[in-house]
């Protein structure tokens, strides 16, 4: 062939096919999806959501086994086979040198000195589930627990990794988690946001807010971050001078002016939006520091999930407060363990020992207590729990000294419980060293897909027509839930 | 106030029709050189071709621009992407007529003379309203074409009138699939925007339908006004309070012409002042209904709306509203209720009286953290569907439970759960 006969590495037919194929269908979709039309257009409006209407995304398709979720995020990556992934092959290799491929911050090695598990496991509940040390008080939840063994995730760091499981993507500017489930859902919640996010006192995790925001999505979809310490939500509380009504009637006054400014922009939905947040946040002063104070806690509460405690009593007023906000309509929130850099989160590159005890010991018995709580209330079985980092660890050392692990998005466990998951059930597995997922494979679009499923969506059908694209949380590929896991 | 962005944008119904014309030509060029050999179609058909490309990018160009003034919504992106793509397709036409490929060529023509169809058409649907080209077509073709949105009949006061008057004048530019200067009238948020309460002459919406034929500012900008009568409903409603109600009332009405369904939930809603939601997507049947998230306590006369729907709510809930026994006495039986919450509501025994009787099939039923004691477990014994019971925080003793349990073993009882001590 001579050059004449390609062109962008194509024959001259095959580009001809691409492209006019490639209109054509364009231009069918545009003649046949007259309803779809109607209905995108609904969802890119911008108007603050209205509870008593369908919601934008356009509410449940199914019967949804949940109605909140509580995401515990175990930030820097914990380890499979030190927490719930019990590999006893690998206690016995511990310390050889074996070829294992591994991914991580290091780049890609062909293999390494084997660290073991440094926590023994044991059999918990009626189900008999492995759970190691780490978590004496989880173990005795595991009744109520759908295990996913065989996670991975596109990328080994922890930047793109955290927005590849918060976003769905790797890179940034796509909306979250949180912003998808209410978007799809509509709030519940006339007085509080309806996603609320929960840090480490740590600091916050890599990117920051990129990891709740709402990307595309009109601004009153982003997570709100919630404060354990001082004002609940920062800059809520209004000045001593704005006692009495002289706020609302700023407020209203505020309201007439934006609204002489919107009527001079037309067609700004932000705009819109704006003037709905300060209503909602004018709500929430009456309603945020009611919904968060823990005053009103019994003892008996104070000792379920260790709030008296030190070790543990920050990671526990977390979890009461994501309690107490499910019990308040919150939709979806999320909460981080750990923060910051290195070992003020899960991030075990140096002494796995040191830094799994840590987290697990400020973690354990708050989260224990939590699933203990919804439980006794009857709000368990509403409730979606969702634990897990952005990867996992691989089995082998980092360095030539030393028990720390790197990062291994390749194969890593991740936990459900509640929300219509069954209980007390595995799925997936990695291989004998739990270095890879290899049987039952789970993106984690899948993962997305199953609390979108339990949650009444279609993971498939939930869209957001942004760029010319029908934006999914799921990517615009679309993906299966893990049909194993739920009930 | 000169705005040349803005100015250049507006330039785009002109400069669109450019194209169009010389796509016509195009293909009358293509039909005369089937017939003729002569090199000045050739000549010409470059002439053409590189001037319907110019005026296409022009014309998506303009399209752009006044695409970023007040237009939004779907119909917007496609109407952009495919007039850019149109512009494209002809590039490409050009590009193939240099290269002396005649076969391609005309594949291109077809190509973008579909593309021209479907851009054009969306154009018109975002200028025109949704609907305009099918209005008056024959029946058969109305479904392909698309029909415009029957309005409600009128009659039944001054709210229907209204209402008739913003679906045939208003909606198919404020409407679910063009939304002009942001604005949407077939929402009570987007409607309330434009009412000004009490005051007539101060709402923007006023204003608009009641200016001189001829005023930029007129609403709607072409045809005839608002009729009179459709005025005086509005300036009757704005002046007695623009009460939302009235509105609804009559969206409801009207809705109930062709969907009962939805009316009903709307006026349930409406009265109970609750979450009334289908469970199954919108008038699927089966009802949550929701009393958690009202802002003051539900009483006897809110749950007495329920009994409209009480044959389709699968769940109920109570949780955290401090309400009397007598809201749950006032009940109306609900055979299918599955899961009914009544948890944190300072609730006692009186309240379950004749419980099984409302809730006859109830599988879930939260008490947590109420006044309820022992005394009641006999009545709830009595629903035999009953699989999940709470009473956590609770006065019903440990005693009473076991016997429970062991006279109903289908029941799984929950008490307070509490861990190891560490």
């Amino acid at each position: 062939m001579t050059h004449n006969n390609h062109f962008c590495g194509r024959t001259r037919r095959e580009f001809l096919w691409e492209t006019g194929g490639g209109f054509m269908s364009v231009a069918l979709a545009g003649m046949l999806g007259g309803d779809w039309l109607a209905s995108q257009a609904l969802a890119a409006d911008g108007i603050s959501v209205n509870p008593y209407r369908t919601p934008p995304g356009g509410g449940p398709v199914r019967r949804a086994t949940a109605k909140n979720v509580i995401f515990l995020f175990m930030y820097g990556g914990p380890s499979q086979v030190d927490t719930f992934d019990h590999k006893p092959e690998l206690y016995k290799a511990d310390g050889k040198t074996i070829d294992v491929p591994t991914f991580g911050r290091q780049g890609k090695r062909a293999g390494g000195r084997v660290v073991g598990p440094k926590w023994n496991f044991k059999p918990y509940g009626q189900c008999g589930r492995m759970v190691s040390d780490l978590f004496p008080n989880l173990g005795q939840c595991v009744d109520d627990i759908a295990f996913i063994h065989s996670m991975y995730a596109e990328s080994p760091i922890h930047g793109s990794a955290l927005l590849n499981m918060n976003c769905g993507r790797l890179i940034s500017g796509h909306p979250s988690m949180g912003s998808w489930v209410n978007y799809g859902l509509g709030s519940e919640n006339q007085d509080l946001p309806g996603y609320v996010v929960m840090l480490d006192e740590s600091g916050g995790p890599i990117s920051g807010a990129k990891n709740w925001t709402s990307g595309y999505m009109p601004a009153s979809y982003q997570g709100v971050q919630l404060r354990t310490k001082g004002a609940p939500i920062l800059d809520l509380t209004p000045p001593a001078r704005m006692a009495g009504g002289v706020q609302r009637s700023v407020l209203d006054h505020l309201a007439q002016e934006n609204a002489l400014h919107a009527a001079a922009r037309p067609g700004n939905a932000e705009l819109g939006s704006r003037i709905s947040q300060f209503e909602l946040a004018y709500r929430m002063q009456a309603a945020a520091p009611e919904a968060v104070s823990l005053d009103a806690e019994p003892q008996s509460i104070r000792d379920l999930y260790g709030l008296d405690n030190p070790t543990t009593a920050p990671f526990a007023r977390k979890c009461v407060m994501a309690r107490r906000l499910v019990e308040r309509g919150v939709r979806f929130i999320q909460v981080y363990s750990g923060g910051g850099h290195n070992d003020d989160n899960w991030d075990a590159h140096g002494d796995l020992v040191l830094n799994h005890s840590r987290h697990a010991g400020r973690t354990d018995r708050p989260i224990a207590g939590l699933l203990m709580d919804l439980k006794q209330r009857g709000l368990l079985d509403e409730t979606l729990v969702i634990w897990g980092g952005e990867f996992g660890r691989q089995p082998t050392a980092e360095y030539a000294e030393g028990t720390g692990r790197d990062h291994n998005s390749w194969g890593f466990t991740m936990w459900m419980a509640g929300g219509g998951v069954k209980g007390g059930i595995a799925v997936g597995e990695t291989d004998e060293l739990g270095s890879k997922a290899v049987r039952d494979r789970f993106h984690v679009k899948n993962l997305h897909a199953t609390m979108l499923t339990l949650l009444g969506l279609d993971p498939n059908g939930l869209s957001y027509f942004f760029n010319g694209l029908d934006q999914k949380l799921v990517g615009v590929e679309g993906a299966e839930p893990i049909h194993q896991v739920i009930a | 106030m000169t705005d040349w962005v803005a100015f250049a944008g507006r330039l785009h119904p002109v400069v669109l029709h450019l194209p169009i014309g010389l796509v016509a030509g195009l293909v009358l060029i293509e039909i005369a050189s089937m017939f003729s050999k002569a090199t000045a179609l050739r000549g010409l058909r470059a002439v053409f071709l590189w001037a319907t490309v110019a005026s296409a990018a022009a014309a998506a160009a303009t399209g752009w621009l006044l695409g970023e003034q007040g237009y939004s919504g779907a119909t917007l992106g496609w109407h952009r992407w495919l007039g850019i793509s149109m512009a494209g397709a002809l590039l490409v036409m050009a590009i193939f007529d240099l290269a002396g490929r005649a076969g391609f060529r005309r594949l291109m023509l077809v190509i973008v003379l579909g593309l021209m169809t479907v851009t054009g058409h969306l154009g018109g649907t975002m200028t025109h309203g949704e609907g305009f080209l099918g209005a008056y077509a024959p029946a058969w073709a109305r479904p392909i074409l698309g029909a415009p949105a029957v309005a409600p009949p009128s009659g039944g006061g001054e709210a229907s009138i209204i209402i008739a008057t913003l679906a045939d004048r208003c909606y198919k530019c404020h409407g679910s699939s063009t939304q002009k200067g942001g604005l949407r009238l077939d929402d009570a948020d987007g409607l309330m925007s434009v009412v000004e309460a009490g005051d007539a002459p101060g709402s923007e919406l006023f204003r608009r339908i009641t200016l001189a034929a001829g005023d930029a500012d007129r609403m709607p900008p072409e045809g005839e006004g608002v009729s009179d009568e459709a005025i005086v409903a509005i300036l009757h409603w704005i002046n007695g309070g623009a009460a939302l109600e009235k509105i609804r009332q009559a969206q409801d009405d009207a809705a109930a012409v062709s969907e009962a369904a939805g009316a009903q939930l709307e006026a349930v809603r409406a009265r109970t002042g609750a979450l009334v939601l289908p469970i199954e997507g919108e008038n699927e049947g089966l009802l949550r209904v929701d009393f958690a998230r009202r802002l003051s306590v539900p009483g006897v006369e809110d749950v007495a709306a329920l009994a409209e729907v009480a044959d389709r709510i699968v769940e109920l809930s109570f949780a955290g509203q401090a309400i009397d026994d007598s809201v749950v006495t006032a009940l109306p039986v609900m055979p299918a209720l599955e899961r009914l919450h009544l948890e944190r509501t300072g609730i006692a025994d009186a309240a379950l009286v004749g419980i099984a009787e409302t809730a006859p099939n109830v599988a879930y039923l939260n008490l947590h953290s109420t006044q309820v004691t022992g005394a009641s477990l006999e009545e709830i014994g009595r629903i035999g569907s009953l699989r999940s019971l709470f009473l956590y925080a609770t006065d019903v003793d440990a005693g009473a439970v076991a016997a429970f349990e062991a006279a109903h073993p289908d029941v799984e009882v929950t008490m307070g759960l509490s861990l190891p001590d560490p």
